[in-house]
């Protein structure tokens, strides 16, 4: 059985910055990583074969991304990094097991630091799950990964400066976007945001050119509108759209339609808990993130001595909370392995906590703006699927849901919603807010849906195929 | 409301409990089933969805399970609501020598008995089961009465009927206690209030221990683990439930301990295939253990190697009520009147299920049993512990 003194899972921004700190204090690291290559998802880099000749059109993450990979090839001697490796599982005695090359193996680890990240918040509506309808992250993934533009006209509905980002990228990529549709109040979103850019600089800036691009590009964005539906035949034609009021509902007799063939959904992220839930951390409910996120130290342990979690996987917050989330982590780990003199370390410490509380500024008002609405999860008609794996509609829940005293579980039980392939990673969070819309109490661990190992689909042959592990 | 009264308070949403209040509620008894989590939440949710009895002992065992097959197709006839039963047969197959003489010793029992099985030749084997190894196959056994069904909808069909019939249902709620005095059940305090009853039906499967304590009586039933995988849908490849004889010889493994394993494989109406299986003692533990996952893959893989490229979705387990005999307790218990036993189904609580549900409901309508419970009792020296 292979062994680490760290092992990390996820090789995006908090992932990789713990490793940077651990193994420039002379720890030894293994990282998992899903990808081929470190990065994750906001700081991905190109495939091989594409070269980037306009390096502003990735925004200036990937300009921060690049003095990431250099500090990291500094220490890469003592970074085990594992690319496309699924860990399916995380064990009692310090065990996670991972599939890579078609073999299933096991790392006993001393520490582990959970960087799984986070992915778009599916939001159900009539049409959602017709081909030409993909979340901002997809196209955000097209765009970055293989310049590929994800149609001809595409619709950008959601809410928050997330969905600036990827409007700014794919407009600096060539597209044709046909309007942005801000589901929130723009206005007091500005307002707000002033307040926590102050000194969070940074972002102000990136905020500012964005806004830019799309306004040379012509594009209109709509405040206080939502998409209700899709409409096409095998693929998107047209989007209807509507007003809505400061809860997100639909403002009748406003609805029009637009003719696009693209719809790219930016509802926020939500956390992915998975690995944090199967390692028994415990969790509480975000309101303002509207998802479950695991309870942490100020060093970003968990409820669970000696597994860490950080970046987007324990608290949507960006790339730059992530980085300073992941120092901390590896801070910690040093510390808990006896491998720094205190006293600097804690200075060090001391002034990311600073750098996180500020940014943490910028994030509750983040939250505020992009907090799911009741009227975002009142969309969804009888035939619109819920459970996208088992084909479930919101007819068959619909009378469940209503039960005095039901749990997710129960529904699950009644329905097979949540038991497909993707684990519930997507009707887990619609099911939750249909609850709490309906004033249901979230219980404040993730329970309604339990997570079991595989998390992640595992062949057979690569479960039996456990050669290492006696 | 919260019930106030009842002529009899069932406890336990599994199948036993569901199928009794069914059946006491055709009977036009007034009933109050109480359960603490969901329907089918526990073992009677998550199992192999198998009605099997190819592998059940000569006598009681096999008479019970005969019995209650007949239920299972009495309720497809009558409940509404369908609950994938199939009685596709059922097969074991035999792919080591050592395996040969327990399962002619288990025929032979069986035929004496009058619930004859048939052998069958490799050759036939792999026609009934295109998918197996054909290197490992020496022989098997072939069961045309045994096959699956869908657990969760089977509760959920006995539960809506159930209600139709005038059963109050309540989830969530949790036994708190049982007044008995002078002998007799009084009444069930529960967490949501108290029902007075002069009787009460112990379905709690794995935790009859814990009801059992409430009346002041020992029940042995003990939780024992079974692990199994889920694999995506894929398109019809197992034709029938398929069982490892490897069963028959190593059927204490795990209960010393250790950990069990052995074939189980077959593919729900919906595609998935539900591959099994490993057995511990790890108490109220539903956890799957690394070693378990991988182990199953492996027994799977050798019965079925063209399966190596199908995904596993997920894994789960559940713990069954153990008893040391391997049968249910059944039955009224000596010195606490209106007190009746319906729980210990040993990981058969699908198959065995509606049938104990049957029973128990003759037994308080009638007074009598269609078939004679008497060695189920709980006073059965097979349960003491000395």
């Amino acid at each position: 059985m292979e062994k680490a003194e760290l092992a990390i899972i996820g090789g995006g921004p908090g992932g990789i910055s713990a490793a940077v700190e651990a193994a420039g204090s002379g720890v030894n690291v293994t990282i998992l990583d899903e990808n081929a290559r470190i990065g994750g998802q906001i700081f991905r880099q190109l495939e091989k074969g594409f070269t980037l000749t306009n390096p502003e059109a990735m925004g200036r993450d990937y300009q921060k991304s690049v003095d990431l990979f250099r500090q990291f090839k500094k220490v890469a001697s003592r970074i085990n990094y594992l690319n496309h490796a699924t860990v399916w599982g995380i064990f009692d005695d310090h065990r996670i097991a991972y599939g890579r090359n078609g073999k299933s193996k096991t790392i006993e680890y001393k520490n582990l630091v959970i960087a799984s990240g986070a992915y778009d918040r599916p939001v159900p509506f009539p049409g959602w799950t017709l081909p030409g309808v993909l979340t901002a992250g997809g196209a955000q993934n097209l765009v970055k990964n293989q310049r590929i533009l994800p149609g001809k006209k595409i619709l950008l509905a959601g809410t928050g400066p997330l969905q600036l980002v990827v409007a700014h990228q794919l407009i600096q990529a060539g597209a044709d976007i046909a309007a942005i549709l801000e589901v929130g109040d723009v206005k007091g979103m500005w307002l707000k945001l002033m307040q926590g850019m102050w000194g969070n600089w940074g972002y102000a800036g990136d905020g500012l050119r964005y806004v830019q691009t799309i306004h040379k590009a012509g594009v209109p964005i709509m405040q206080n509108h939502i998409i209700t539906r899709a409409n096409g035949n095998q693929h998107v034609e047209e989007a209807v759209i509507a007003r809505v009021d400061k809860d997100w509902r639909v403002i009748h007799g406003t609805q029009k339609s637009l003719k696009v063939d693209t719809v790219c959904l930016g509802y926020g992220l939500v956390t992915s808990t998975e690995l944090t839930r199967l390692a028994q951390c415990d969790h509480t409910y975000d309101s303002g993130l509207g998802g479950y996120v695991p309870v942490r130290s100020e060093t970003m342990e968990t409820s669970q001595k000696g597994i860490f979690a950080v970046g987007d996987g324990a608290g949507v917050a960006g790339s730059q909370v992530a980085l300073t989330e992941g120092q901390i982590a590896g801070i910690a780990v040093v510390q808990a392995l006896g491998r720094a003199s205190g006293a600097e370390q804690k200075k060090t410490l001391a002034g990311l906590q600073k750098k996180l509380a500020r940014h943490h500024r910028l994030r509750q008002v983040l939250d505020d703006i992009s907090r799911p609405r009741p009227g975002l999860y009142e969309l969804a008609e009888d035939e619109t699927i819920i459970c996208r794996c088992e084909d479930i509609t919101f007819k068959q829940i619909k009378p469940l849901i209503q039960k005095e005293g039901i749990k997710a579980k129960d529904i699950k039980r009644r329905t097979r919603v949540g038991m497909g392939s993707c684990g519930g990673r997507m009707c887990g969070p619609i099911l939750i807010e249909l609850l709490r819309n309906l004033g249901m109490q979230v219980s404040k661990q993730p329970d309604g849906l339990n997570v079991r190992p595989p998390v992640k689909p595992v062949s057979l042959g690569v479960l039996a195929g456990a050669g290492d592990n006696q | 409301m919260f019930s106030q009264e009842a002529e009899v308070v069932v406890i336990g949403g599994g199948v036993v409990g569901s199928a009794t209040a069914y059946f006491l509620a055709k009977e036009n008894k007034n009933v109050v089933l109480i359960e603490k989590g969901h329907s089918a939440g526990e073992a009677s949710g998550g199992n192999a969805a198998w009605v099997w009895s190819l592998t059940r002992k000569a006598g009681i065992d096999i008479t019970l399970a005969m019995h209650s097959i007949s239920i299972h197709q009495q309720l497809q006839a009558e409940l509404e609501l369908d609950f994938e039963y199939r009685a596709s047969g059922g097969l074991m197959i035999m792919d080591a020598e050592n395996q040969v003489p327990f399962v002619k010793e288990h025929l032979d029992q069986r035929e004496k008995d009058g619930h004859p099985l048939e052998m069958v030749d490799a050759k036939q084997v792999l026609e009934i089961e295109p998918m197996l190894n054909r290197d490992r196959i020496l022989g098997g056994v072939w069961n045309p009465v045994d096959g699956t069904t869908n657990p969760i909808l089977l509760v959920a069909s006995l539960n809506r009927e159930a209600e139709k019939l005038g059963v109050q249902i309540h989830h969530h709620t949790e036994v708190k206690g049982i007044d008995v005095s002078q002998g007799r059940v009084k009444s069930v305090t529960t967490n949501r209030g108290t029902i007075k009853t002069d009787c009460v039906v112990n379905a709690a499967g794995s935790w009859a221990g814990h009801i059992g304590k409430m009346v002041g009586i020992t029940v042995p039933v003990s939780p024992f683990q079974m692990a199994m995988l889920v694999t995506e849908r894929i398109p019809r490849c197992i034709f029938h439930p398929i069982m490892g004889a490897s069963y028959m010889v190593e059927e204490d493994t795990g209960k010393e301990g250790g950990l069990g394993s052995g074939l189980i494989a077959s593919q729900q109406v919906s595609g998935n295939l539900l591959l099994g299986a490993c057995w511990r003692d790890a108490g109220f533990d539903k956890r799957t253990i690394q070693e378990e996952i991988e182990r199953i893959a492996i027994v799977n893989i050798e019965a079925m190697p063209s399966l190596k490229d199908i995904r596993v979705i997920r894994s789960f387990a559940n713990f069954f009520p153990h008893t040391l005999d391997d049968l249910p307790i059944l039955g009224p218990v000596e010195g606490v009147e209106g007190f009746i036993m319906a729980s210990g189904h040993n990981g058969h609580g699908i198959c065995l299920g509606p049938g104990s549900g049957k029973l128990v409901a003759e037994l308080l309508c009638t007074g009598n049993t269609s078939v004679p419970i008497e060695e189920l009792k709980l006073e059965r020296s097979a349960l003491s512990v000395e």
